[in-house]
């Protein structure tokens, strides 16, 4: 009997430990990579090495926008003793700019990190380390900075506390300024620490591209400065403000009013962040009239000295007397364009007809996007002469039932300074890779001729008496400098339907020197009171802008003798 | 009584058996100190500063039982016989004596260690043997009376439900079961009746069941085991990250000191479940190995006793055997989820100097009794068969 129970109990033992091996074959070969997968999702830890965004230059180099380090406040609020969360709250309080009741929910409770403001400053920061409370850090961050306040606001954009472009360039490029994040792969602890030696992989960032534009930061001061005073001046709605590099098509200025400080952005409101040049059609009024002018010419339709009866003032067509704002009798060709008389414009357009008026205006790019890299430009309207009215040929004339941005607008009247070969117009010069390589630089994009070089020196010539005594645009007229422009005083839709007689948008547009244009610009003052022509209104301001920046380039006068006072 | 010199009997047949039960329990021990320095260096260096400091407690506790193990090697087992009575006193006494302020010292909400100066000793773990000496004893002087119910199977069921009770209200539920179960084989070896022990199994169930239901802990570990991902983070917690280590150590493991569990994961790796880091690092081929080395000394353990020519020393041998193999293979059990989780050291292998002083006292008393062989050594070297030997032997009774 003995020996039989030895062997139960033997072979009892037996048993169980075969059940033990097929269990631990079962665990550790058959089931390995299930319990492989649940050690490596409690074990492994991936963090993201955030990479630096590139910053933004201007064409000399200045940072316009760049991402400097910084620290951030987090909590981790398990790690906070209860008793004390009113006492840190009560700490914080003071470096947190939320209400103390928000501060204290979010130190209570169990999670492991929770955002208590973003990217301090650096006194803050420094504030936050001298208290030394328990559960509260410091985490590197970055901060986007732009240095020039609203300097170029509406073209630069800004970024969420994230570092994602939410406007402008910063949201255009977001994906070249971005870079890509790097990351490391780590191992943790059971008590959630780091395990230095189990660090495996990591693979550094990528930092973003630097993005260097057109503008010169000190022609667009000059620009926000002229513009500024205009604004407030005239107490206008908005006012926009553009040079141009007519060979180029290289923006060198660009400013809006209203404007706003992207390192405050929540503050601005969307009127405040709109880049108006770009994004809001108005009609032209009188400026427009070089368009057809220069086309008519070109088809060699009218000549210089072709004389045209103005009607004294009043021409009835339609049904409708068309006036001009003085009256004339016989005027040349030059002499409708120095004057600006919609009579003679009016005959001018009679003379080339609809359709090829149309087709030339068209050649001037106009109703069309110009292809600038920013975002949210809008092409304007020119209908096409099916859908015109019997009064929408003479209205197209004098810059009525057409509508094109500020930038169409001096776009297409840069082609005259550039020899009549229409530039899509850029701000944008070049990618940089972080390391300095150039990744694309964007080229001159010529987009074809629209009139022949001879007609683009006549439309100059004829332009530059605009400026001169007896002109509309005089107050424009720079020392030494003929300018070939063109002033504007449109009558702005009214909202109860029809042109409004109480609200005006003075426009000038210029370009410098007449012989050889280096400069292209473009004033746009909304709704100034009480002046509103854009002779008196816009043309100082170019003036003003022109010659600065003309002593800031250090341009030859082309009349020597003339020289600008320094 | 004689004492016969051992190597008298060189190139018997049984001679060869303590050298591999030695071995087997060396290469346990090795195992252990490998899987103790492992798991515990960077909880040593975490709180006390040094890396070295579990391993040296392991390493001294390993002396001391190697002078235990030496000392009941050279002792004839008989002379144990002879002083079990005392011996039973003596453990009951050390058991008493943990919970007796000074002496006694508490950790994890259980009473179970004696103190003095660093040290700490768990008297449970060497009385478990002592326990088994003396029902081996017992059970072979009241062989005549085995069958009856009071003078057979009462006083030995005395013995083990007093020893388990001193046990169980440290509260150590784990070592009291396997004191009672170990007493429960030895009645059914020494010849106890089934239906005894099979009402006595029926009775001790409802008092299982309280002792489980009664306990939050218990019951929670029980609950556990069913489904331990029904709590991940609380009573399932112990048994998932153990699931976790030995599987993603796989067929061949992450290599020794590669473990990521003990990095403060799993509870208690370097004692209750030091299998499970043995499993992560060495994977199945250590596992496997080690359900092997085990299984070695329980072959080893029952051919010693079957050799034994005397019913204690046969009780003795499986009864340590089986002391051995039973608290290893709960351990293992554990470690993988066959079993609820229940704080039972790995014999030789896991980290606590009572628990390895007790394994090493088990071998030398195996050892002892392998060697202490009077009358077959003496039967062999005369070369006479055994059967003649018999009457030699009751003579000297």
């Amino acid at each position: 009997m003995y020996k039989s129970r030895s062997r139960t109990v033997f072979i009892g033992f037996l048993i169980f430990a075969v059940l033990l091996l097929s269990r631990l074959f079962a665990l550790q070969c058959l089931q390995h990579s299930r319990y492989q997968l649940q050690a490596r999702g409690q074990q492994q830890s991936t963090y993201f090495l955030p990479p630096r965004r590139g910053t933004i230059y201007d064409s000399r180099g200045n940072m316009l926008a760049a991402s400097i380090p910084c620290y951030s406040l987090y909590a981790v609020p398990r790690e906070i003793p209860p008793e004390r969360i009113d006492e840190i709250a009560d700490l914080l309080f003071p470096v947190i700019d939320t209400d103390l009741e928000q501060i204290r929910s979010r130190l209570t409770g169990e999670r492991w990190f929770v955002w208590l403001k973003r990217q301090l400053s650096e006194e803050e920061s420094e504030r936050i380390r001298r208290l030394a409370l328990p559960g509260i850090g410091l985490k590197e961050d970055l901060k986007r900075v732009y240095p020039k306040g609203n300097l170029l606001s509406q073209v630069l954009g800004f970024t969420d506390p994230d570092g994602n472009g939410l406007e402008g360039l910063e949201w255009k490029f977001d994906r070249q300024l971005r870079g890509s994040p790097g990351w490391l792969l780590t191992e943790k602890d059971g008590a959630r620490r780091e395990v230095a030696w189990h660090r495996s992989h990591s693979l550094d960032p990528l930092d973003g591209c630097d993005i260097h534009l057109t503008v010169d930061e000190v022609i667009q001061s000059f620009a926000e400065e002229a513009l500024e005073r205009v604004y407030r001046q005239y107490g206008a709605a908005w006012a926009s403000l553009l040079v141009m590099e007519p060979s180029t098509g290289k923006i060198l200025a660009l400013a809006n009013r209203p404007t706003f400080d992207p390192n405050v952005y929540p503050l601005s409101t969307a009127e405040e962040r709109r880049n108006r040049t770009i994004t809001d059609p108005i009609e032209p009024g009188s400026t427009f009239k070089v368009f057809p002018a220069a086309a008519a010419l070109e088809a060699g339709l009218v000549a210089r000295d072709t004389e045209f009866y103005c009607e004294e003032g009043a021409y009835w067509i339609g049904g409708r007397p068309l006036r001009d704002s003085s009256p004339h009798g016989i005027l040349r060709f030059d002499e409708i364009l120095q004057k600006s008389s919609n009579i003679g414009m009016a005959k001018v357009g009679m003379i080339m007809g609809r359709d090829n008026l149309y087709q030339s205006l068209v050649r001037f790019g106009i109703g069309r996007n110009s292809g600038i890299e920013l975002p949210g430009e809008a092409p304007g309207t020119l209908r096409h002469p099916r859908d015109w009215s019997g009064l929408s040929l003479r209205s197209i004339t004098m810059g009525h039932e057409v509508s094109m941005t500020a930038l169409g607008l001096l776009t297409a009247f840069s082609a005259l300074g550039n020899g009549g070969v229409l530039v899509q117009p850029r701000i944008v010069d070049r990618v940089e890779a972080p390391t300095g390589e150039v990744l694309y630089r964007y080229p001159v994009r010529e987009k074809g001729r629209v009139v022949s070089e001879e007609t683009a020196r006549e439309m100059l010539d004829i332009l530059s008496q605009v400026s001169v005594e007896g002109g509309t645009g005089r107050r424009a007229a720079i020392k030494g400098f003929p300018v070939a422009g063109k002033t504007g005083t449109a009558q702005k839709l009214s909202p109860e339907g029809g042109y409004s007689h109480s609200l005006y948008r003075a426009l000038y547009m210029g370009l410098v020197p007449a012989s050889r244009p280096r400069l292209a610009i473009l004033v746009v003052v909304d709704e100034p009171r009480p002046e509103y022509y854009g002779g008196v209104v816009s043309a100082p301001v170019f003036k003003e802008v022109g010659e600065r920046i003309i002593r800031y380039l250090d341009l030859e006068p082309v009349r020597p003798g003339e020289e600008l006072p320094t | 009584m004689s004492f016969p010199d051992q190597r008298e009997g060189g190139g018997g047949s049984g001679n060869y058996l303590p050298l591999i039960l030695v071995s087997l329990a060396a290469a346990l021990v090795g195992i252990g100190l490998l899987m103790i320095y492992s798991s515990s260096a960077v909880y040593s260096l975490d709180t006390h500063g040094d890396r070295y400091f579990i391993i040296r407690r392991q390493l001294f506790w390993l002396g001391a039982g190697l002078l235990a193990f030496l000392a009941a090697a050279k002792t004839d087992y008989h002379w144990l016989q002879g002083k079990s009575r005392f011996l039973l006193l003596a453990g009951v006494l050390l058991l008493v004596s943990v919970f007796i302020p000074g002496l006694g010292r508490s950790g994890g909400g259980a009473r179970r260690w004696l103190g003095a100066g660093g040290l700490s000793f768990q008297p449970a773990e060497v009385v478990k043997y002592l326990a088994i000496i003396y029902l081996a004893d017992l059970l072979a002087r009241r062989q005549k009376v085995i069958d009856r119910f009071a003078p057979g199977f009462l006083p030995p069921l005395a013995v083990i439900g007093l020893l388990s009770l001193l046990v169980v209200i440290q509260p150590d539920l784990g070592t009291a079961l396997s004191i009672a179960v170990i007493g429960l084989v030895l009645i059914y070896l020494g010849g106890g009746r089934l239906i005894h022990l099979g009402f006595l199994c029926l009775a001790a169930l409802p008092l299982l069941a309280v002792m489980v239901l009664r306990v939050g802990y218990r019951m929670r570990r029980i609950l556990a085991f069913i489904d331990p991902w029904a709590d991940p983070r609380g009573a399932g917690f112990q048994i998932i990250q153990s699931l976790i280590a030995l599987g993603s150590g796989g067929p061949t493991g992450l290599g020794l000191g590669e473990s990521r569990q003990k990095l403060f994961y799993l509870p208690a790796a370097t004692t209750d479940f030091i299998f499970s880091i043995l499993g992560e690092e060495l994977g199945f081929l250590g596992t496997g190995l080690t359900v092997v080395l085990v299984v070695g000394i329980l072959i080893v353990g029952f051919m010693i006793a079957a050799r034994s020519e005397d019913l204690f020393g046969r009780l003795l041998a499986q009864g340590v055997t089986a002391m051995l193999v039973i608290q290893a293979m709960i351990n293992m059990g554990v470690s993988c989820g066959m079993l609820p989780t229940k704080g039972l050291p790995f014999p030789f292998i896991s980290y606590g100097g009572s628990n390895l002083l007790g394994s090493c006292l088990a071998v030398g008393i195996l050892v002892s009794i392998a060697s202490h062989r009077e009358e077959k050594c003496r039967c062999r070297r005369t070369r006479r068969p055994i059967s003649l030997c018999q009457p030699n032997q009751s003579k000297e009774k």
